[in-house]
């Protein structure tokens, strides 16, 4: 699981942590969005 | 403040031992760097008040707990400002727009540490506050919809719109034939005015699907965007003094998670989404008292402490150091579970989903909203792994 996670959290994404991606809303203002874990729900196993 | 405490402890200390410190540095030539530190650390009050006339320190007498009587006090005072602040001083003006909602007919209203540059909710319409229809349709569409239903034609990768609404009406997802749905056969399909008997000259109901199947296996279908790769795993081997063995499981498939959320914030929901947190209040009817609602993410006090981190020091990137554009928290909520996907067999999924925290919970968990991303599907370790490891171990 571990494992599975250093696949996901690539160098891209630890990129866009410190720095954000910029998007566009629908009204056409771009935004910069930093992600943030706030929840991670998962049963014992994977723990 | 730091400079004065220093110079006060300095003082005492000098006071304390008026020789010894005067003295030192000339007495013992050899070692001139005695480090003020030294000096700071130690503390006035351990030094003693007076000496007796050997030299010795004089004890100090103290009453037994038991007999000391301690006289209450008041909390220490706020320290006064010192006379002389240090000229150098920085003042951080953190200047917020705070933004206080009128309250709505359930006394329920909104408060924004800083004012909302987009409120999602006034799009909604009654359908998608009430409860009443939970279809994904009534959801209401962004009302600057740049790209109506993609640039390829509605019936997309059908013939023509009729062959579209039959297949639609084939694989909606019911396999027993029903009262409800030749109803909707009838009014869906056959008497649509998009109907044309003509256009189904020819009509095979296992070539359309074909079609189907062809057209979603390519691009920019959601397959393609899953990478395949594998996981390296330490497993030890049980036995002390010999090292674990690594093995690769293969099968790993996963999507970027940049692009899933960036695709989120550009999709189709991407009107609903919240920007700004806010607290909600409610008044209550009866006792009339100011009651704080908790319920979503972004209504959270950790998503505003977290909004308030970012746009205060979120780092931009260095190749655009003077970016201007608005900060913004895209609150990430992962869960995983394996399922079994048939109902017999042994047909298994272990997908790691995620959903979005600026997404009212009310969309989020409506079946088929689309707010829910598939992020990972993740391999079981095979049996195969297992005999293997097995095989290992026997040797050993």
């Amino acid at each position: 699981m571990h494992a599975v996670w250093m696949k996901i959290l690539d160098e891209d994404f630890m990129h866009a942590y410190t720095y954000g991606i910029v998007v566009k809303y629908v009204d056409g203002i771009e935004h910069r969005i930093y992600p943030r874990f706030f929840t991670y729900s998962a049963d014992y196993p994977e723990k | 403040m730091e400079v004065d405490t220093l110079e006060s402890m300095a003082i005492n200390v000098c006071n304390g031992l008026p020789i010894q410190i005067s003295t030192a540095p000339q007495a013992l030539p050899d070692l001139p760097d005695l480090p003020p530190a030294t000096l700071i650390d130690v503390s006035p009050r351990k030094l003693p008040s007076s000496f007796t006339p050997t030299g010795r320190p004089r004890r100090e007498y103290r009453l037994p707990k038991r007999f000391r009587d301690n006289i209450p006090e008041p909390p220490a005072p706020v320290p006064a400002t010192p006379l002389n602040p240090d000229p150098v001083r920085r003042v951080i003006l953190i200047v917020r727009d705070r933004l206080t909602t009128v309250m709505n007919s359930f006394g329920i209203w909104r408060d924004y540490p800083r004012r909302p540059s987009v409120d999602p909710d006034s799009v909604l319409t009654l359908e998608d506050l009430s409860n009443s229809r939970c279809d994904i349709n009534t959801l209401s569409r962004t009302p600057h919809d740049s790209h109506p239903s993609d640039s390829c034609s509605s019936y997309w990768p059908f013939l023509n719109a009729t062959v579209h609404t039959i297949m639609q009406w084939m694989n909606n997802g019911q396999t027993m034939k029903s009262e409800a749905e030749t109803t909707k056969l009838i009014h869906d399909v056959i008497l649509s005015p998009t109907f044309n008997a003509h256009d189904l000259a020819g009509f095979d109901a296992h070539h359309e699907n074909q079609r189907l199947d062809k057209a979603l296996s390519q691009e920019p279908a959601l397959r393609s965007q899953f990478i395949e790769s594998s996981v390296d795993i330490l497993v030890p081997s049980g036995v002390s003094k010999s090292e674990g063995r690594t093995f690769r499981v293969p099968g790993l498939l996963h999507r970027k998670l940049t692009s899933v959320i960036q695709e989120a914030f550009e999709g189709p929901l991407a009107h609903l989404y919240h920007y700004s947190p806010f607290k909600l209040f409610q008044k209550s009817p009866i006792s009339g008292k100011e009651e704080r609602i908790y319920g979503e993410i972004f209504t959270s006090d950790a998503f505003i402490a977290e909004s308030e981190s970012v746009q205060r020091h979120g780092l931009v990137p260095p190749e655009d150091p003077r970016c201007k554009r608005e900060k913004v928290v895209a609150a990430l909520m992962v869960s995983s579970d394996a399922t079994m996907l048939t109902q017999f067999g042994v047909a298994k999924g272990w997908p790691i989903y995620l959903m979005f925290g600026n997404l009212s919970k009310y969309v989020r968990a409506r079946p088929g909203s689309g707010a829910m991303h598939h992020l990972a599907y993740i391999p079981s370790v095979s049996l195969q792994c297992q005999y293997a490891f097995f095989l290992t171990n026997i040797v050993l």
